[in-house]
């Protein structure tokens, strides 16, 4: 019973998988090209190399449900070094991240999903771009992760963003995961834009887990 | 030849450039980074051909062609890179359009084809291809109309609709024998109805044009038109033009210009 109950969960949790979104791709595969005709060999083979690792990660179906917050942050800087690319100096990123938060164990592929929601509704459609911001910090031994981005105050406030596969997906998985024991919400702040926040209980991986090699 | 380019990512834009460098006779007159701005140019700049990326922020590649009058309307080499619905429109207009990432010879090919449009006849056709998508692929008819009674609210399909007929404030739905009153006035009706489909007869009569089975003649173009389910309806001669084209179109699909 209780494995049936397990593997009704992992499947329900590879269902939910992230897929990456052909028009990013495509796209940065486009800005690569545009970087060989223009003969900046590095940085075309740095972004060939980038768009191989988002691959990579969601084709993993070996991957964990849960991994380091580190990790994670590893692999959104991947995905918004590719951003950076495409976007130029219209995406703009601020990251706070609190030290004692990078060994807590968080639902693998989290971030990512959310913070392409963010640039897409928050940075892509505006002319003038835009500011992504990720914080995190621990507060009574439960981790609290907030995605914001900038934009104006009225934006997607009638609740189209709420229906974004992204976000759906994303409440399924905590909810499988931690049951009623976690937080997950969206806001519009006062100041403009949009805030994601996720709060779960805090547990630190364990070691052999740490030390993940980072691409920089 | 003078070329804008528009697309929201700059690497996008300078790739077009790049691989414009190696035709001598074309010269890139702007570039635009979103649709409002792209508008302006076209108008200011009136550029022989336009690389225009569908998808941009604020106002997309179609918003653009819709806000252009038909005369000022380009030759256009679309950039797209995955808008499924929007390759079976360039397919089936024949318009030209590029995937990202750009493959050098299918530049080339559509840079050619750019070129042979220089003469005023093929410049014309291209724009009334644009038109027909604009008009074909951007404007959506609802598919149902919910009618409420009391506190019942019935739906009543679009593709079940025969004929419409005006009574007072609220048009009358005629499908499969039955009437719903639905409060809205023709003319409000008429543009939430495919004209493809649907024709206006009579300033109180909208039939669907697959359900017209007769049309007899009375006079001064007026006519008394017979539909499947028995029903007969007078035409007015203020709408004879429609009647008379639809009637000389032969082809109910065809899109008519509304």
């Amino acid at each position: 019973m209780l494995r049936a109950e397990s593997e009704a969960r992992a499947a329900r949790l590879s269902a939910l998988r992230y897929q990456l979104n052909p028009h990013f791709l495509f796209n940065s595969l486009n800005a690569a090209s545009t970087l060989i005709l223009d003969g900046n060999a590095p940085a075309a083979t740095r972004m060939l190399a980038q768009i191989g690792e988002l691959l990579r990660a969601t084709l993993d179906n070996d991957a964990l449900p849960e991994t380091p917050l580190s990790r994670e942050l590893a692999f959104v800087k991947q995905y918004l070094a590719i951003e950076q690319t495409r976007l130029g100096e219209r995406l703009r990123v601020d990251m706070a991240i609190s030290k004692d938060t990078l060994d807590a164990i968080v639902p693998g592929m989290l971030l990512q999903p959310l913070v392409e929601n963010a640039i897409r509704h928050g940075v892509a459609p505006l002319i003038e771009g835009g500011t992504i911001e990720i914080e995190s910090v621990l507060r009574d031994h439960r981790v609290l992760i907030a995605i914001r981005n900038s934009g104006p105050r009225t934006s997607n406030h009638n609740g189209k963003l709420s229906k974004g596969i992204g976000l759906a997906n994303t409440a399924e998985r905590l909810e499988t995961l931690y049951g009623d024991n976690h937080r997950f919400s969206l806001s519009w702040p006062e100041a403009g834009g949009c805030e994601v926040t996720i709060e779960v209980p805090f547990r630190k991986a364990a070691p052999e887990l740490e030390g993940v090699p980072c691409a920089h | 030849m003078r070329a804008l380019i528009v697309d929201d990512e700059p690497l996008a834009r300078r790739g077009v450039a790049l691989r414009l460098k190696k035709f001598k006779d074309v010269e890139i007159v702007g570039e635009c980074g979103d649709g409002s701005a792209a508008v302006q140019k076209i108008l200011a700049l009136s550029p022989d051909v336009v690389f225009l990326d569908v998808q941009m922020p604020g106002m997309d590649g179609f918003e653009v062609l819709r806000a252009l009058p038909r005369e000022n309307l380009p030759s256009v080499i679309f950039l797209t890179a995955y808008e499924r619905h929007a390759l079976r429109a360039f397919e089936v207009h024949a318009l030209d359009y590029l995937l990202k990432p750009v493959d050098d010879e299918r530049f080339s090919a559509a840079v050619e084809r750019a070129r042979q449009m220089g003469d005023s006849t093929s410049k014309l056709r291209m724009a009334e291809r644009i038109l027909q998508m604009l008009h074909r692929n951007c404007v959506t008819y609802p598919s149902r109309f919910p009618v409420r009674s009391g506190s019942r609210i019935q739906v009543v399909l679009t593709e079940d609709i025969e004929w419409v007929a005006a009574a007072g404030d609220y048009a009358e739905l005629h499908s499969a024998g039955h009437c719903h009153l639905l409060r809205e006035t023709m003319n409000s009706l008429e543009e939430k109805l495919d004209p493809s489909q649907f024709l206006r007869i009579h300033r109180s009569r909208i039939v669907r044009v697959r359900c017209i089975r007769e049309l007899h003649a009375i006079e001064n173009r007026e006519y008394r038109v017979k539909l499947l389910d028995g029903s007969e309806h007078r035409s007015s001669r203020t709408y004879a033009d429609r009647l008379e084209n639809w009637l000389s179109s032969g082809n109910h699909e065809r899109s008519r210009p509304s």
